[in-house]
């Protein structure tokens, strides 16, 4: 998985190498999980670093990427040797994160110089972060199938020690052999619901016929009838030998049937009640002999022994049928291609492991809160003809407040609940729905709805906790795809863009240079076959035509290898600052008539020379196309030590620039439209581009009316 | 053994001032080639295959070296190649694309496409002239052409 994730990096970031590190078990030492690009293999790297050295090291310990457009001279790294002999020039390494804690770093190698951008920066992150969680999501896959294992095992055991794993079958029987013992008219066998303050009715003996569905309808209200209270909370049976006339006793469990003398009996394991029997007997008896209760007792300890391991039994039923039906919709959501065939499948896998008729998906739009159907499973024909986007308005609040709540909704009949009496419903053909909200942390996905034809209890509380697991496992494969499905745009774009520019500034330099061979060429013309006809400042003219033609092919080439900048590298060079710039005034002479040029105390720095020139012409010739009509036009040059870098600054008395412009005018094909001046507007971008990549920072500092001073850094010493 | 003098030249260039200049160059020298010129990519086939207006054979033969230009109206200098090279009657005329342009993918397409040498115009007049002649001398005087 990890490899696949290291070549979709080098794919997506156009890297020569790609390395993904993580800290192993004791967080000491990184070990190199995957690898994509071309290695040389001949050159071993140290492949179980301690995790505080060197570029890794630097990542690991400010939690945040790291860019290095030079490997040569950098101090913090640590295996320079193996970086020579890959020959890899450039490093964006970015921090792998898991649950908060660095884990390991993504780190992304070119051979070429390169000038990482912000957003290569940021795709760089995500992809790390997408790395994280599908890390955390094999660890999770593993511990789920580690889990099943051990259930596996213990669903073994408890299937050998115990042959009555029926739960309903062994209150049935106890029901039954405590009715034989007491001589009771009938007996009843109750579990508490899971608030503990009802007891309903699971299983009888002798119920009479006419009294079999009123049984199972009535639960008992713990807190009504103060003698099962008492029972309940002691442990000890509690009798009513004349239950008419007792006033413990609640008036509607004596409405119920004809009932005379009662015994609740609770049913205790481990010092705590796990469900009650209740002995009936239509006439009034006498007290009970002690061997009467002590026979009760041991039934009691059996019963209790009996549920007790019924009860772990379903419970583990109940988590291995979870964890089967996670794992399944985990394994099959994994292959699905998109967004769309994730939801179907969630639909699908949920339907089938709670024996729903149809499954929903639907999405819910974060503004409007409307819900549109998406995806289905098994949807009749007239409802999928019928479906349709549900405004909120039409929305029960049962189901709003389950999507503010995160909760899962049944509505065991939708037919008697006025609120489900709306069009949209009853064109479900549906009796009950079971709705889980699929959301993220971050936002509301939609739900997962469940479609049974007719109303009643479909679902256990077991399923509903299946269900809430199953809406959490699809919000979290959502939340990844949404996250992989922004990633993998943002660069597309990014890769559009760049394909887009190129193209561009072949075309440009193909059809600037088209007019140049015809100036050279009818100039030259002139000058071999008029040459007696010329007198000297006619052929100093044509001579000057020549040269300037000659300059204006050197500008294209080096727009055209600037926009390879970063890609195709040149040699930098010791270059005198103040030399370049005094020449670039001379050149400018003509257009600087009435300006005050300025030109103060330059450094030599290490530069590619025709990108320093670049830098200063345009900066230059900026400031003289930006100076409008100021009475004393000033041009100044200068600089600043800063410790390790210089600060380089161009000053003038120009327009100015709004400052709600300062960083637009760094970007491509963007110029003020205040002024209607010349220049490609591409002529800002070259220089950021260029000092970015020598490690410096560009910005402007102005204000209209004001003036610009255009200030760059440029780091002192030999080129890092 | 052909007379290398009366080998003809196709030269399909749409820029009028290039077309001069390089008219200019082929005819500088000793040798007196006839050189055809047409401005757009039709026009070129319709000479080769002596269609339309270069119906008339005479007006039309057969040259022994096309000069070609990358960008042309109507069809293409790549698409004029392309059809050069699908011709079995037209594959075996050598054919140099001649360009303002560099670009690394042009001149590997062109290539994959059978053109026989590929040729950047240089700016400076002296040069462009030299290249040209060069292109001319290497074609027609120290290669050997097929029988027209």
């Amino acid at each position: 998985m990890l490899d696949r994730f290291a070549a979709l990096t080098l794919e997506l970031m156009d890297a020569d190498l790609v390395h993904i590190w993580l800290l192993g078990g004791d967080a000491r030492r990184l070990t190199l999980e995957a690898q994509a690009g071309v290695v040389r293999a001949d050159v071993a790297i140290e492949h179980r670093p301690e995790r505080d050295k060197g570029l890794t090291g630097c990542i690991l310990a400010a939690g945040r990427a790291l860019v290095i457009e030079n490997l040569e001279h950098d101090a913090r790294v640590w295996n320079r040797a193996w970086y020579a002999a890959q020959e890899l020039r450039s490093f964006l390494g970015a921090p792998v994160v898991v649950g908060g804690t660095p884990a390991g770093v993504v780190a992304c190698m070119t051979r070429a110089p390169r000038v990482w951008t912000e957003e290569e920066v940021e795709t760089a992150e995500t992809l790390a972060t997408a790395a994280a969680i599908a890390i955390r999501n094999a660890q999770l896959h593993a511990e789920t199938r580690a889990q099943l294992a051990h259930n596996e095992t213990l669903l073994e055991v408890a299937r050998a020690a115990n042959s009555t794993l029926d739960f309903t079958e062994a209150m049935r029987r106890v029901a039954r052999a405590v009715g034989r013992a007491t001589g009771a008219d009938m007996v009843g066998a109750y579990l508490p619901d899971a608030e503990r303050a009802v007891l309903r009715p699971v299983a009888g003996y002798h119920v009479p016929p006419d009294l079999v569905q009123k049984f199972l309808d009535f639960p008992l209200v713990i807190a009504r009838n103060s003698y099962i209270e008492e029972g309940w909370r002691t442990g000890q049976p509690a009798w009513a030998l004349d239950a008419q006339g007792d006033d413990r006793i609640d008036p509607e469990l004596l409405a119920w049937a004809p009932v005379r003398s009662i015994v609740f009996f609770p049913l205790v394991a481990k010092d705590e009640p796990i469900g009650a029997l209740f002995l009936i007997w239509w006439a009034p008896r006498t007290p009970p002999a002690a061997a009467e209760l002590q026979l009760l007792e041991a039934i009691a300890r059996q019963t209790a022994l009996a549920i007790g391991n019924a009860r772990l039994v379903d419970e583990l039923h109940r988590r291995l049928r979870e964890t089967e039906v996670l794992l399944g919709l985990a394994d099959s959501v994994s292959h699905a291609s998109d967004i769309g065939e994730i939801m179907r499948r969630v639909c699908r896998e949920a339907a089938r492991a709670l024996g729903a008729d149809y499954g929903v998906f639907y999405v819910v739009n974060e503004e409007t809160r409307e819900a549109r159907p998406v995806a289905g499973y098994h949807v009749p024909k007239d409802v999928l003809a019928g479906a349709r986007s549900l405004p909120e308005d039409e929305i029960p609040a049962a189901m709003v407040q389950a999507h503010e709540t995160g909760q899962t909704l049944y509505v065991p009949d939708i037919t008697a609940d006025a609120a489900f009496d709306t069009p949209a419903f009853r064109a479900s053909e549906a009796g009950a729905l079971l709705m889980g909200p699929v959301a993220s942390k971050e936002r509301l996905f939609g739900n997962v709805t469940l479609f049974w034809r007719a109303p009643g209890t479909h679902v256990s509380d077991g399923d509903l906790a299946l269900m809430t697991a199953i809406s959490g496992q699809a919000a979290l494969t959502l939340e990844n795809a949404r996250l992989l499905g922004e990633t993998q745009s943002q660069a597309t774009a990014l890769k559009d863009k760049n394909a887009e520019l190129d193209t561009f500034v072949y075309t440009v330099s193909h059809d600037l240079k088209a007019p140049l061979v015809t100036i050279q060429g009818m100039s030259g013309m002139v000058l071999e076959e008029y040459a007696d006809k010329l007198d000297d400042d006619g052929k100093h003219y044509l001579q000057r035509i020549a040269a300037n033609t000659q300059q204006m092919e050197r500008l294209i080439l080096d727009l055209l290898a600037l926009s390879r900048c970063g890609r195709e590298g040149r040699a930098p060079e010791e270059v005198n600052l103040r030399e370049l710039v005094d020449e670039m005034v001379g050149d400018l002479a003509p257009r600087l008539q009435g300006t005050t040029v300025t030109v103060g105390d330059l450094p030599v720095v290490t530069a590619v020379r025709v990108q320093m020139e670049q830098v200063m012409r345009n900066l230059l010739t900026n400031a003289i196309k930006y100076m409008g009509d100021s009475a004393s036009p000033e041009i100044e040059v200068g600089m600043t030590p800063r410790g390790t870098e210089h600060e380089i600054w161009v000053r003038d008395t120009g327009i100015g620039i709004d400052p709600a412009y300062h960083d637009k005018v760094f970007e491509i094909f963007q110029r003020l439209k205040e002024v209607e001046a010349e220049g490609s507007g591409v002529g800002l971008p070259i220089v950021k581009k260029i000092v970015q990549a020598a490690g410096g920072r560009i910005w402007v500092e102005s204000a209209p009316g004001q003036g610009s001073t255009f200030r760059f850094t440029w780091p002192a010493g030999p080129r890092r | 053994m052909t007379d290398e003098r009366a080998v003809s030249i196709l030269l399909v260039e749409d820029n009028q001032d290039h077309a001069e200049l390089t008219l200019k160059a082929l005819r500088n020298g000793p040798m007196t080639n006839e050189v055809f010129w047409v401005k757009d990519g039709q026009e070129a086939l319709d000479f080769l295959q002596q269609k339309g207006r270069w119906a008339d054979s005479s007006a039309a033969p057969r040259p022994g070296l096309v000069l070609l230009d990358v960008n042309l109206p109507k069809v293409g200098g790549h698409e004029v190649l392309r059809r050069i090279k699908a011709d079995e009657g037209l594959k075996a005329i050598p054919v140099v694309m001649l360009t303002t342009s560099d670009r690394e993918e042009e001149v590997a397409a062109s290539y994959l496409a059978g053109v026989n040498s590929f040729v950047t115009k240089p700016v400076p007049f002296k040069d462009f002239v030299e290249r040209i002649k060069s292109v001319k001398g290497y074609w027609v005087i120290t290669n050997r052409l097929p029988e027209p």
